[in-house]
């Protein structure tokens, strides 16, 4: 640093150590012409800087997260993936027809119909002992079907689809544009790999929140950050048409700002990014409102705390941020109310929970959904033990249609590193008590995006009970909580101790890569075997 | 976290601590490697057998539990597992499987409560080493949380044993074992299998997955040896 001028502060990225030391526009202040034609370049020095302060090793795991979802994307037999069929068709919509989805009826275009018919996909789905098409009479026949270029135009109706906010399926319309000169099986893979690249984000912004909230080991932050870029849960959502992936990415931003803001203070950028990720978050899929208060809550007493130094200013930033964060939700309300509609739309009716008895056995069924049953509380989920089976097992593997699973044997076995990174992640847990403590604040908003999300899950599963049973019972419905089961891989790792801890974490990224590929495996020999 | 101290390690104690990363890294790797091949060594359950009725026609089963024996028809040497045709909606109950010659449980098995969505649930069992005809196949479902379908065809009366709902149809079962050709000797069919029906043709495409996981171990590993003390 010596011997520099000290009139223009240095990068991120020049301090630490990576990139070039030269500021990006000295060089171009040499002559004024240059200057006012590269000016778009000097605009985008910031970002360019807070690009390059990001570590390699984070850019690494996002790339290992975008390969295995291509991977991912490529075992996938097309449309055997929860509600692909209907989420492709939202899109089709929107690119086709220029509109919004018109009904929660079925009624796609005649060429996915037509595709839909050709793969076999209502008889694989649901079937495990039902495999993808195998013969060349059936290729050629999808084939001919496919040059025929069938009308994309459907009626509208996308079945399970039509309740979800539109932004996931505007930004597919790009990838589905780009490969509309293809067959509809291209555009799908296209739109496929779209959610890869969601996967590698969610990963850079997992990583960047573990060094965030646990700055101390930095290796650990590789550790818990190639776990998630290999989690077979995240590959299987990403290699496929599904708002999950879209959701993930941007709540792993949001515990990013959150982190970011609980360690270095909120700034009104950050205040505004915060509001602006909640604003994407309601946009992308509903079930972001579960996490929403508590980004809100972060949001509120960040700028709480930034008030002491920054004034009134940090007021205004927190209600620039929410008016930005609410507007989405405003609009929403507002397009209800004059078109007469229920305030809050689908939203209302999926949570409707009036008839269900009280409030009390209301948060008895959410309890007992994830937990084991309390003296006092009614069974609901008699002979089933929730936690144990519809999320434990579940997260070892729930492919395909949710047809699609691991030998018992297997789930058993999982039970075992389960229980060795749960153990030491309390053991480092309890070891830094004193810092817990002190960051309080912090874990309740973080507990509040959870407990938000659990909620939101267990009401829409109690109010959709009639129709649906437990099919609200899937554990990618918690992956936007990725950041926290992250954080908690970084804490096993360090719980071993300094002369264990990298061994360990070899062990769990070796785990997850195992998981992954077994996975891989299972849902090759399902559809394909 | 802010009165932590970054852990620089130390060019002593990252010297020290290289071999044992390197070390798990290597026999991780290689325990992978090796579980790869056993599981491909091992052969897919195959249907060799059934009661010889068909999925036509169902029944509802209400919440809670229910139970009911029927006539097994031949059941093949070696059958380790019966896939019953009882449908969950979203999650499945226990099923618990007895396979009754005279008065003798030949076998019997078990599967938890949990299980997905599909027509079928396979049950997996004690693997018979002898063929059975004659006996009979007790099935104890539940407590269901959920409503629940029986495929088979409705019969006048009551199975024979029979107890509750179950008594209204007869149930298809089918009868599993590990196949004959392992899943090696299957890959060629299963990597053919697999570029068919996408956007693109050809068994490469079987290959890419393959090559896009030993680039990710490329990569893992040698990240794991550049920022692992």
């Amino acid at each position: 640093v010596s011997g520099r001028s000290p009139q223009r502060p240095r990068s991120i990225a020049a301090v630490k150590g990576a990139g070039s030391t030269k500021p990006v526009g000295a060089r171009d202040c040499a002559c004024g012409a240059r200057v006012a034609r590269r000016a778009p370049r000097l605009e985008l020095t910031p970002l360019l800087e807070r690009l390059r302060a990001i570590p390699r090793a984070a850019w690494i795991c996002a790339a290992i997260a975008c390969l295995n979802g291509a991977s991912w994307s490529i075992v996938n037999p097309p449309f055997q993936i929860p509600d692909e069929p209907a989420h492709f068709a939202y899109t089709q919509q929107l690119a086709e027809n220029h509109s919004l989805p018109t009904s929660s009826e079925m009624s796609y275009s005649p060429e996915e119909q037509v595709v839909l018919r050709d793969l076999h996909q209502y008889e694989v789905q649901g079937s495990p002992e039902v495999h993808t098409i195998a013969s060349g009479a059936e290729q050629r026949q999808l084939r001919e079907d496919l040059d025929k270029h069938l009308s994309r135009h459907g009626g509208g109706g996308v079945e399970g689809a039509y309740s979800s906010p539109p932004l996931y399926y505007l930004l597919q319309t790009v990838p589905y544009e780009l490969a509309s000169d293809g067959s509809l099986l291209d555009q799908l893979q296209l739109m496929r790999l779209l959610s890869a690249l969601l996967a590698g984000v969610s990963t850079l912004f997992v990583f960047l929140f573990v060094r965030e909230v646990l700055p101390a080991v930095h290796w650990a932050w590789t550790v818990a950050a190639l776990a998630v870029a290999l989690s077979p849960l995240l590959g299987f959502m990403s290699g496929a048409m599904n708002p999950d992936s879209m959701l993930t990415a941007v709540c792993a931003i949001g515990f990013y700002c959150l982190a970011r803001g609980f360690r270095r203070g909120l700034t009104p950028r950050l205040a505004i990014a915060i509001g602006l990720v909640t604003a994407v978050g309601v946009l992308t899929k509903v079930n972001f409102i579960g996490v929403a208060p508590g980004l809100i809550l972060g949001l509120v007493l960040l700028s709480v705390r930034a008030a002491r130094t920054q004034g009134v200013a940090a007021y205004r930033a927190l209600a620039i941020a929410l008016a930005i964060a609410l507007a989405p939700a405003c609009v929403y309300v507002l397009a209800n109310l004059l078109s007469s509609h229920p305030a809050f739309g689908v939203v209302s009716s999926n949570l409707k929970t009036t008839g269900y008895g009280s409030l009390f056995s209301k948060l008895s069924y959410v309890w007992q959904l994830y937990l084991p049953r309390l003296p006092g509380m009614h069974s609901d989920f008699p002979g089933l033990f929730t936690a144990r089976r519809l999320w434990f097992d579940r997260s070892v593997g729930f492919y395909g249609w949710l047809d699609t699973s691991f030998p018992l044997g297997v789930d058993n076995l999982a039970l075992i590193p389960f229980a060795v990174v749960a153990l030491l992640g309390i053991r480092a847990l309890v070891s830094a008590r004193a810092q817990l403590r002190r960051r309080w604040l912090e874990l309740v908003v973080y507990a509040t995006m959870g407990i938000g999300l659990f909620l939101l899950i267990g009401l829409g599963s109690l109010s959709n009970r009639a129709s649906e049973g437990l099919g609200f019972a899937e554990p990618r419905y918690l992956l936007p909580l990725l950041p926290l089961a992250a954080a908690w891989l970084v804490l096993s790792a360090r719980g071993a101790g300094r002369r264990w801890g990298p061994v360990v974490g070899v062990a769990i990224v070796v785990l997850a890569l195992g998981h992954n590929v077994f996975s891989q495996l299972l849902v090759i020999g399902r559809f394909y075997g | 976290m802010t009165s932590e101290t970054v852990e620089t390690g130390g060019s002593e104690h990252a010297a020290s601590m290289m071999r044992p990363v390197t070390v798990a890294l290597a026999a991780g790797l290689a325990l992978l490697a090796v579980g790869v091949v056993l599981v491909l060594q091992r052969s897919p359950l195959t249907q060799v057998g059934s009661n010889s009725i068909p999925a036509k026609e169902y029944a509802e089963v209400a919440n809670g539990e229910v139970a009911a024996c029927q006539p097994a028809g031949p059941i093949p040497l070696y059958t380790s597992a019966i896939r019953m045709s009882i449908e969950a909606r979203a999650v499945g109950p226990a099923v618990v499987v007895a396979v009754i010659a005279g008065s003798r449980v030949v076998s019997h098995g078990r599967q938890p409560a949990g299980w997905g969505t599909a027509p079928t649930v396979t049950v997996p069992i004690e693997r018979l080493d002898r063929a059975i005809s004659g006996a009979r196949v007790c099935t104890s479902v539940g407590p269901s949380v959920e409503p629940l379908r029986v495929h088979g065809v409705r019969s006048g009366a009551s199975a024979a044993g029979a107890a509750g709902p179950f008594g209204r149809i007869a149930m298809r079962m089918e009868y599993l074992r590990d196949g004959a050709h392992t899943w090696w000797s299957l890959a060629s069919a299963t990597v053919r299998r697999m570029g068919l029906g996408g956007p693109a043709e050809g068994a490469w495409i079987g290959f890419a997955p393959v090559a896009l996981v030993l680039i990710v171990v490329v990569l893992l590993s040698r990240l794991i040896l550049r920022e692992l003390p």
